[in-house]
């Protein structure tokens, strides 16, 4: 008679008590009257595993592979492969980790087992190729990965199968929250590991590696007091198909809520570097206030996730008054809910730490003028006092001038990871501070004066800028490399921030002078300089050829960024560079296949949008691409490749950037030179000006320019209210702050009323611009002057050459083409539209002594043209004199037919001195002066060109 | 709605009977709606998570506040019962689109829920759940209560009114369990 049998339950807890090895003896024993039971023991004891955190998609999976490999799960035996188990470590994400003995090289290995449902033959491949970028990653901060391997090894029943594995660093310590409470570490201590957590992060990040999933026990600090991060890159190890997603196939969530990005919970974006800076950010906070930012340990994912999207966190300084300042700011940072806005590199966040530890002002916050005060209050306390005093509109103006200085080392900062020698270090150290003393000087001496005894007086800072220019030489007499500093600084104020480029073109100068006889100074300055000093020579009309020699120096410096990040995508931008630069370029052809190779690299290289080498490509391209653009070279057809890759870099990097807004200006302003895809133009310049007003001052050129561009592309659409006013503005923004650049829209303006008829807003401007001299930097120089005086009379020529606009508009035009035939009166052209445009304001006398000029001057070159004869039959007939007229109708219907093909415009011209009658009617009457206006023709909208085209 | 549910939860706490019935059609009609309602929020190509519904339906039923045991125990029993029953009605619903030797997996989620899993699995997982139930009721239940209702195994644990250490043990057994189950019925698919 049996026993009545045991509940299962009740046998499976017994059966765990016993030691694996010993259960089949035990099972034999146990059940020896029950086979049936026993049986099914023992299969359930085969399927056990001691890793109870299985969500269910994994069981499901898990299920599924175990039978298709026919593998099984369960504690490994004695060895595993070369190694030795000596004890559990415990179970983690991906299955078992054991401790064991390797046997040469003889040490001690952490061995992670991994889950069979891992092992289908391509999830080994992908597993062992990850692994082995992984096992790439050394650096002393970071557990590193030795192995990844298979090996035979026994089931708890058993039978043999493969065990995949992956050998590790045996880490003994503690983790870092641990460690920091157990050593009872002051803030300073806490700040200072978390400096070395983030050097070992961005080491990873620097090869690739994210790792996805940063909390305290990862962060390791072993017995010697060193940080080790565990398990870098193993969460996509686990994950290698998810990259945005967290959940297992059934829906389980992988990962810790507490210590996830908003980016991570919402799975909506790829994850990079920043969401570990994120992380980074919630252990730092946690290490320092001795809680969560958002406390979702309890809560379910749908709440915590919410909480992470949308709260904002408590702010340090109210959990604990001691972290006010600097530090919660850092971590407000590393906390930013938008990627673009927390620290881009976990390095940043290492120097702000390290900043921070050494008084230093961080580089982390907003513009704040009461920051910056307290800032250098800690380093000059009577500027303090003086800064407190009654300037506030200064003040506000100088600060944003300090802060300016301190952002533009950001790129700096990002080459020196990259390059991470000492020497650069030091010499950059050294550079920031020259700039930052520099700047307080400029400050200092400002100050100085505008408190003088009187703390009421008015003072500007123009003034104060011109105060520091007399100052400079004096004050750094004998200190070359930060007089160049203080120079360079006071050239960048004016053109970056004051936006005034030419007259920061001797400043920068003498910067640059001084650099290349005493050593030149880091990379970012230089690329401000070189860009600073071509912007500025640009405006004073240097050409393109003069301003070579400076983009070629500039794409130097930029290519030392390029390389210093990626070899590969250097030397493709090199190609690309070899056949964009010579005076005589590759043929389009070539110029576009060597862009898309360069484009594709970069593509492939991955780097983060922010990196400083994907900033320098797109520089160099964007700098060389202005090159042969401005040689006529880019045709439509080439340009659409810059247009649609800026299309694709809108949506792989959403974030803003100065550079970004040059991209879309040069393609929204092509394309609306060239007439095509208005639509697309006016939302280009709505995302510049967007991007603008949040990047720039409310004044800046690229907003003012971006609104007559969209402007130009309404009028297309037929929206020409719309139109008007923004060509106005754009017009009125120019002239206040950007005189060199009133001629685009003027032109505009022009443009936009030769096909519209709407000539009073044009009218206007092209009066006030031709009242303007030649500025004194232009005379001397013949080929700036002629390009000058060129551009005008292409303002002129499309007013004056129809028949039937208001007398403002012809007027305008008269003196306009007045000014420049008064600098080049033996110019034929020139000339030309003086005449036609006397006869059109009613100076028939004045039309014909510049039409006879300018017939005299073209046919010393052998010309014979309708545009002068036409005139002159016209001009003749309004004073009368019949004979002369008729003579002159008769050379026009002459040359007419004997150079057939005529242009467009000499058959417009043709047809209006055939409409004088003979005899002359001594009324005028059929002279057509003032007839009825011209009906616009929208239809011609888009092919109506100028005679001569704009550049 | 939610106030009817917290009066059944806590009628049925006092041993209503009656009320107990109720919550599970109330539950579940919540969770349905719930889930209609997400979807219609989540972007294509994401998923819901079933356990996350739950969590939000029991903060929209029975509220914030610290109800009494029983009423949590209700709310999470029934909550994994509903989860279960939709899942598999779901699943049955695709698997009878997919007739003959059709073997391409068809993913719940595109209609109704954005879950993952494949239609087998979800019926194989029902099946064998079935089973267990039959050789280890406390095993089944702490599987409902994970899986369906996403509880931890402490949590489920003092629903159930048994120690964590049982709770482990027994969840230990389920998971031996459904792996061996189901390694015999999945071999139908995967010929």
């Amino acid at each position: 008679m049996n026993a009545p049998p045991p509940s299962l339950e009740q046998l499976f807890d017994e059966a765990l008590e016993i030691p694996a090895a010993d259960r089949s003896a035990w099972l034999a024993e146990r059940l020896a009257d029950h086979p049936d039971l026993r049986a099914k023991l023992e299969r359930l004891l085969d399927f056990d595993a001691p890793d109870l955190d299985v969500p269910v998609g994994d069981l499901l999976v898990s299920a599924r592979r175990a039978l298709e490999n026919g593998d099984e799960t369960g504690e490994p035996s004695g060895r595993i492969g070369a190694y030795e188990i000596v004890g559990n470590l415990g179970a983690g994400g991906m299955g078992i980790v054991l401790e064991a003995r390797q046997d040469r090289p003889q040490r001690s290995v952490a061995l992670k087992l991994i889950r069979p449902e891992l092992a289908t033959r391509e999830a080994r491949r992908r597993f062992e190729r990850e692994a082995q970028i992984l096992a790439k990653l050394q650096h002393p901060g970071i557990a590193q990965v030795y192995e990844v391997g298979e090996a035979e090894t026994l089931g708890p029943s058993g039978r043999p199968y493969r065990q995949s594995y992956l050998a590790m660093e045996l880490i003994r310590g503690e983790p870092i929250d641990q460690y920091a409470r157990r050593h009872a570490l002051t803030i300073e201590d806490r700040v200072s590991v978390m400096a070395q957590v983030c050097d070992a992060v961005h080491h990873a990040h620097l090869h690739g590696v994210v790792h996805r999933d940063l909390k305290p026990g990862n962060i390791f600090v072993n017995n010697a007091g060193y940080v080790k991060i565990l398990d870098f890159g193993v969460a996509r190890l686990m994950q290698p198909n998810a990259e945005a997603s967290l959940y297992t196939c059934a829906g389980q969530i992988i990962g810790t809520p507490a210590y996830m990005s908003p980016e991570q919970v919402c799975g909506s974006s790829p994850l990079d570097a920043r969401s570990d800076v994120y992380a980074l950010g919630v252990v730092l906070y946690e290490l320092l206030a001795g809680r969560l930012p958002y406390d979702v340990r309890e809560a379910p994912f749908s709440e915590a996730a919410r909480r992470i999207r949308e709260e904002e966190p408590t702010r340090l300084s109210r959990v604990d008054a001691r972290l006010r300042g600097d530090l919660d700011t850092i971590v407000a940072k590393a906390l930013e809910k938008e990627p673009h806005r927390r620290y881009t590199t976990a390095a940043a966040l290492a120097d702000d730490l390290r900043r921070y530890l050494t008084f230093e002002p961080i580089a982390a916050r907003p513009v704040s003028t009461w920051y910056q005060i307290v800032k250098f209050s800690k380093r000059n306390r009577r500027f303090v006092a003086a800064l407190l005093s009654a300037f506030v509109l200064l003040v506000a103006a100088v600060v944003v001038t300090v802060l300016l200085a301190v952002q533009s080392a950001r790129i700096a900062r990002d080459a020196r990871r990259a390059w991470d020698t000492e020497a650069f270090q030091r010499r950059l150290a050294e550079e920031n501070l020259a700039r930052a003393d520099a700047m307080q000087q400029i400050l200092l001496w400002g100050l100085g004066f505008a408190s003088g005894g009187d703390e009421t007086k008015e003072f500007t800072t123009a003034q104060m800028l011109d105060l520091a220019e007399a100052r400079i030489a004096a004050h750094f007499a004998g200190r070359p490399r930060d007089e160049a500093m203080a120079w360079y600084t006071l050239g960048k104020i004016h053109a970056h921030h004051l936006r005034d480029t030419i007259r920061a073109v001797p400043y920068f100068e003498r910067a640059l002078e001084l650099w290349t006889a005493h050593g030149m100074p880091d990379d970012a300055t230089l690329v401000w300089t070189y860009s600073g000093l071509m912007f500025g020579r640009g405006q004073m009309g240097y050409d393109q050829i003069e301003l070579h020699p400076l983009r070629l120096e500039l794409i130097k410096v930029l290519q030392r960024q390029i390389r210093a990040e990626s070899a590969v995508l250097a030397d493709a931008v090199d190609e690309m560079l070899a056949a964009m630069l010579p005076l005589e370029p590759a043929p389009d052809d070539e110029i576009r296949r060597l862009t898309a190779q360069m484009l594709a690299t970069l593509e492939a290289s991955q780097l983060p949008c922010d990196s400083a080498a994907r900033y320098a490509a797109y520089n160099a391209l964007m700098t060389a691409s202005t090159w042969i653009g401005n040689r006529g070279i880019i045709r439509p057809s080439s340009f659409n490749a810059y247009a649609t890759e800026l299309d694709t870099i809108e949506v792989r990097c959403p974030e803003d950037s100065e550079f970004r807004m040059l991209w879309r200006w040069l393609v929204a302003r092509n394309l609306a030179i060239k007439r095509r895809d208005p639509q697309k133009v006016v939302e280009i310049c709505d995302r510049m000006i967007d991007g603008c007003r949040r990047l720039m001052r409310p004044d800046d050129f690229f907003i003012s320019d971006a609104l007559g561009i969209k402007g130009s592309a309404f009028a297309q659409l037929g929206r020409l209210d719309e139109a008007e006013r923004l060509l106005i503005e754009s017009n009125e923004r120019l002239k206040q702050r950007e005189p060199t650049r009133v001629l685009d829209s003027v032109s505009r303006l022009i443009t936009f009323a030769d096909h519209t008829e709407r000539w009073d807003a044009a009218a206007a401007a092209l009066r006030e611009l031709a009242e303007q001299p030649p500025s004194e930097t232009l005379l001397g120089r013949e080929e700036r002057l002629a390009r000058w005086l060129k551009l005008r009379n292409d303002l002129a020529w499309p007013v004056v050459r129809a028949a039937g606009r208001p007398s403002a508009a012809y007027e305008a035009a008269a003196v306009m083409a007045d000014q420049v035939v008064r600098h080049a009166p033996d110019n034929a052209d020139y000339v030309n539209t003086q005449g036609v445009a006397r006869y059109r304001t009613g100076d028939n006398d004045g039309a014909l002594e510049a039409l006879k000029q300018s017939a005299m001057l073209a046919a010393e070159k052998g010309d014979d043209r309708i545009a002068d004869w036409a005139f002159i039959v016209l001009a003749y007939a309004r004073l009368g004199q019949e004979t002369s007229a008729r003579d002159a109708l008769a050379h026009v219907d002459s040359l007419a037919a004997s150079s057939a093909p005529l242009s467009e415009e000499d058959c417009v011209f043709l047809n209006e001195a055939r409409t004088i009658r003979f005899p002359l009617d001594q009324s005028r009457e059929p002279i057509p002066e003032l007839s009825e206006p011209r009906n616009p023709d929208r239809a011609d909208l888009a092919t109506n060109q100028p005679r001569h085209d704009k550049q | 709605m939610s106030a009817d549910i917290t009066a059944l939860l806590s009628a049925a706490a006092k041993g209503d009977g009656v009320a107990a019935a109720r919550i599970l059609p109330a539950v579940y009609k919540e969770l349905r709606s719930l889930a209609a309602a997400r979807m219609k929020r989540t972007p294509p190509g994401q998923t819901l998570q079933p356990t996350a519904l739950v969590h939000e339906a029991y903060l929209r039923l029975v509220g914030s506040g610290s109800p009494d045991w029983e009423s949590r125990a209700h709310f999470f029993f029934a909550a994994a019962r509903a989860m279960r029953d939709i899942l598999v009605e779901q699943a049955r619903r695709r698997a009878s689109l997919k007739r003959g030797g059709d073997r391409q997996r068809v993913k719940l989620g595109d209609e109704f829920w954005g879950l993952e899993s494949p239609v087998e699995d979800v019926l194989a997982l029902h099946e064998a759940l079935g089973r267990l139930e039959a050789e280890s009721p406390e095993a089944a239940q702490i599987t409902l209560l994970r899986y369906f209702s996403g509880l931890t195994t402490p949590e489920a644990a003092e629903l159930m009114g048994i120690s964590v250490a049982t709770a482990e043990r027994r969840w230990r057994l389920a998971l031996a369990f459904l792996r061996s189950d189901m390694e015999g019925t999945s071999a139908r698919e995967d010929v």
